[in-house]
């Protein structure tokens, strides 16, 4: 398998933005002023006094969609990143890596007479953007109230949850083990779809509102929690998953098999991993489909991804499956992996037909191998991408904290586990979803948390 | 039974329907997003239930003859909030 180590070591020193832009531009690129108002002016500004604009319906952090294009559309793009910060502290990196389709450009009502939804991804980088790179005060905080939350991870939901209670007037601390803030936003989401900017600028957002950022620091054992949790009135949880899951697959400590989070790590920080002209990605979800789209984009001639069910079972979702077929990826369905073979390196692919059985655990049809169906591949480059580890040594830390096969769980309303001083959300309780879904967790913990203080301090 | 002008509320707006002028063509029914239009009998289009209207004027745009026009003073868009903070408005 390849180590990220190694692979830093081998790739040329290209650490600059520009190679990222040049290698991978923008798929949706940002709207000029002009071109925003045009579109914002499509917008029909659905919403009734008690019934809700179905865009608004269909974000998992209620923006005020309406309301922010209608202010784009007015000409006064900063009352409408005043407004898109109201609701989502991320609004700007939301804005580039929402899947729009499953939401709200889904819900669009201009879909219903067969038109083009309106751009409400790309209006609403516009507006974040644009204010963003003038001010980095969208909301005030109220005035310190001497209590102290620790935000254990600096990815969505734990910046999320940070910045409302530090608006609050909570002092909040967050750890986080990278050097960088954002995690699976800053060093997993397809650089196509986002590179480091805006985060940046929305991490310096939310410390002017006092929120301390403590980072290279990774909480590894229980000794450093409970010394954490004895300083804090209450903890939340921002861990989501771990590494790769491991299939152990014979030869896969073959130089050119990757995990998929090395892969798209190394080229979130500037770097060019070598795939060669053939490469297999194995699985069916969005991280696989990303993965493949990114292979094709460092220069691979040939891509093909693997995956042991059907179309049908895929969890990728259907929009990002067709831009890849579009942009030349091909998809084997019922294949599964034997190993791996190769001298030095990575030569080829053992593969084998599987047919589908009945449902497992998950609910879909289990695949059974088809005896003597194997058959090998040459490929330069293989990644997996088969799903990631739930992160059950760290939860096994917390007193009292229970968890559903290895996720956290939590109450839906407050955010708060089994453990009453601990409170959680994002993918360590969902095993896996979007960056708005986590904004909108850390949200709702930090109103669960509030809540929970105050009781205790009457 | 549909009025002549039937006016449908919801807060401080408004729906409203000229009955006598429709012809029943169902253009609107088919425009509207939320399936809240209905003909009638008579084949004369109503509201069944305004509560879910969110005021796209997809109706209104689509009708020939102009049989329907909307109203809304203020305009806002409820939102979401979290359920600790729940206070129903409507």
């Amino acid at each position: 398998m390849e180590a990220l180590e190694s692979a830093r070591r081998r790739s040329p020193d290209e650490t600059d933005e520009n190679l990222l832009e040049a290698v991978f531009p923008d798929l949706k690129p940002p709207l000029a002023a002009g071109e925003a108002a045009v579109e914002a002016e499509r917008c029909l500004e659905c919403g009734g006094p008690y019934a809700v604009a179905p865009c608004v319906e269909a974000c998992p952090a209620a923006v005020d969609v309406p309301g922010f294009i209608g202010a784009i559309a007015r000409g006064n793009a900063g009352q409408a990143a005043d407004i898109i910060f109201q609701h989502n502290i991320l609004g700007a990196s939301c804005a580039r890596v929402c899947p729009v389709e499953q939401f709200c450009e889904g819900a669009c009502v201009l879909r219903k007479e067969g038109r083009r939804p309106v751009s409400i991804g790309r209006l609403q980088r516009f507006a974040a953007e644009s204010e963003l790179a003038r001010r980095t005060s969208f909301r005030s905080p109220q005035n310190p109230n001497g209590r102290r939350v620790s935000v254990i991870g600096g990815g969505p939901a734990g910046l999320s949850c940070a910045a409302e209670l530090a608006l609050m007037g909570y002092r909040v601390v967050v750890y986080d083990k990278n050097e960088d803030f954002g995690g699976l936003v800053r060093y997993a989401i397809a650089p196509y779809r986002i590179r480091r900017d805006p985060i940046p600028d929305e991490a310096e957002m939310i410390a002017s509102l006092g929120v301390e950022f403590r980072l290279g620091t990774n909480i590894d054992s229980p000794e450093r929690l409970k010394a954490i949790e004895a300083e804090s009135d209450a903890v939340f949880l921002g861990i989501g998953l771990g590494r790769d899951v491991e299939l152990h697959y014979p030869g896969e400590s073959l130089g050119g098999v990757w995990s998929s989070l090395d892969f798209i790590r190394l080229i979130k920080t500037g770097l060019r991993p070598h795939v060669g002209e053939r490469v297999a990605v194995v699985g069916g979800g969005n991280t696989a489909v990303d993965v493949a789209r990114e292979s094709k984009r460092l220069g691979a001639r040939e891509v093909t991804l693997y995956y042991r069910r059907t179309r049908v079972e895929m969890p990728a979702y259907p929009h990002e499956v067709e831009e890849a077929i579009d942009e030349g990826i091909r998809i084997r369905y019922l294949t599964g992996v034997v190993g791996f073979h190769g001298r030095d390196r990575l030569e080829s692919i053992e593969l084998r037909t599987v047919r589908l059985g009945e449902p497992d655990a998950s609910g879909r049809p289990r695949p059974v191998e088809v005896e003597g169906s194997e058959f090998t591949l040459p490929v330069d480059t293989a990644i997996l991408a088969v799903g990631q580890e739930r992160r059950i040594g760290f939860l096994s830390w917390i007193d009292g904290v229970a968890d559903e096969r290895g996720l956290l769980a939590v109450d839906p309303a407050t955010g708060q586990t089994s453990n009453p001083r601990y409170f959680a959300g994002g993918d360590s309780s969902t095993g896996g979803a979007t960056a708005v879904e986590a904004v909108q967790a850390g949200k709702i913990a930090a109103a669960g948390i509030d809540r929970f203080l105050r009781g205790t301090v009457r | 039974m549909t009025d002549t002008k039937a006016t449908y509320r919801q807060g401080d707006a408004a729906l409203h329907i000229r009955g006598e002028w429709c012809k029943g063509c169902g253009l609107c029914v088919a425009a509207c997003p939320k399936n809240i239009l209905v003909l009638d009998e008579l084949e004369r289009v109503y509201v069944t239930d305004v509560a879910k209207c969110i005021f796209c004027s997809l109706c209104a745009e689509r009708c020939p003859d102009f049989c329907i026009s909307l109203e809304r003073p203020s305009r806002f868009t409820r939102t979401r909030r979290l359920p600790l903070e729940a206070k129903e408005t409507a």
